[in-house]
């Protein structure tokens, strides 16, 4: 009998990520509201189940990683908004957005080391930022 | 751990101040140390609450964290916009005072849950609830 069970499922890490960027939508976009509000009370729940499974214990790490990740989502969601505004300065910003991504990913890859997912292959692998200057994050 | 707090502020007035700190640690880079310190010293005083206080872990505690940190970054690039020249100055303005009074409103929320909620700390939102404003279902969502 084929085991219909789901086994890819999205890790602490990538709920906390969604969780970021359907909350800067629901300031954002107008229009939608209700639907990220709904989509962000599915994530809460399924973030609840792992906090509970796992018996995950708040600390000022995981506070900080949460604040960081938010932040770099919105910048990033800032550039990429720069990118159709200024279309002149349309490579830097696409630049700057792919730059932060990369922090992006060393940021959840530190949620996955401090809620000890295990699973390495849900590890990002795209960490480059490619010389970005600045934004010196004391992780 | 060192059990002596350093800052005598409260859990939510601590979270505030750490996203804003990471703010400026990241968009003032002559200056980062200077706040890398800070956050250090918040991330301290967080967990010795955190400790004390017995506060655990939840998705919503952390979606108002989330929240917060992404409001006082979203007032932040408002207010460089409206320095910058910015012809919707005063639209602006009022986008930005609104955020800051969900902002203050998240504040609430925490110190009630962190058990710090006095009328002497309890921040002013001049948020209008009466009136179906677009943040009116945002709030309801905080506080269920």
């Amino acid at each position: 009998m084929v085991n219909k069970e789901r086994r890819c499922l999205m890790d602490f890490s990538e709920l906390l990520d969604c969780l970021t960027i359907n909350q800067i939508k629901e300031i954002k976009l107008v229009k939608s509201r209700s639907n990220y509000a709904k989509e962000m009370r599915d994530i809460t729940a399924d973030l609840d189940l792992i906090i509970r499974k796992r018996k995950l214990r708040l600390s000022a790490r995981i506070i900080r990683l949460s604040v960081v990740l938010s932040q770099i989502n919105l910048q990033i969601w800032q550039a990429k908004e720069n990118m159709t505004i200024n279309p002149k300065r349309f490579n830097k910003f696409m630049k700057l957005a792919h730059q932060l991504n990369g922090i992006r990913n060393q940021v959840k890859n530190l949620i996955i080391d401090e809620v000890s997912s295990g699973n390495q292959a849900r590890k990002k692998t795209n960490l480059n930022t490619d010389d970005l200057k600045g934004w010196q994050i004391s992780l | 751990m060192n059990e002596k707090r350093v800052i005598n502020f409260t859990f939510a007035e601590l979270v505030d101040k750490l996203s804003i700190s990471q703010i400026k640690e990241v968009l003032l880079p002559k200056v980062a140390k200077k706040y890398s310190l800070e956050l250090k010293q918040l991330e301290h005083d967080l967990d010795l609450l955190i400790k004390r206080k017995r506060i655990t872990m939840s998705a919503k505690f952390l979606r108002k964290i989330i929240l917060l940190s992404q409001l006082n970054l979203h007032i932040w690039l408002l207010k460089d916009k409206m320095v910058s020249g910015e012809k919707k100055y005063f639209k602006l303005l009022k986008f930005a005072q609104e955020l800051n009074g969900i902002r203050n409103y998240i504040k609430n929320l925490i110190l009630e849950e962190t058990n710090e909620f006095t009328r002497a700390k309890k921040r002013a939102t001049f948020l209008d609830y009466k009136k179906r404003m677009w943040f009116s279902k945002l709030i309801q969502s905080l506080s269920k």
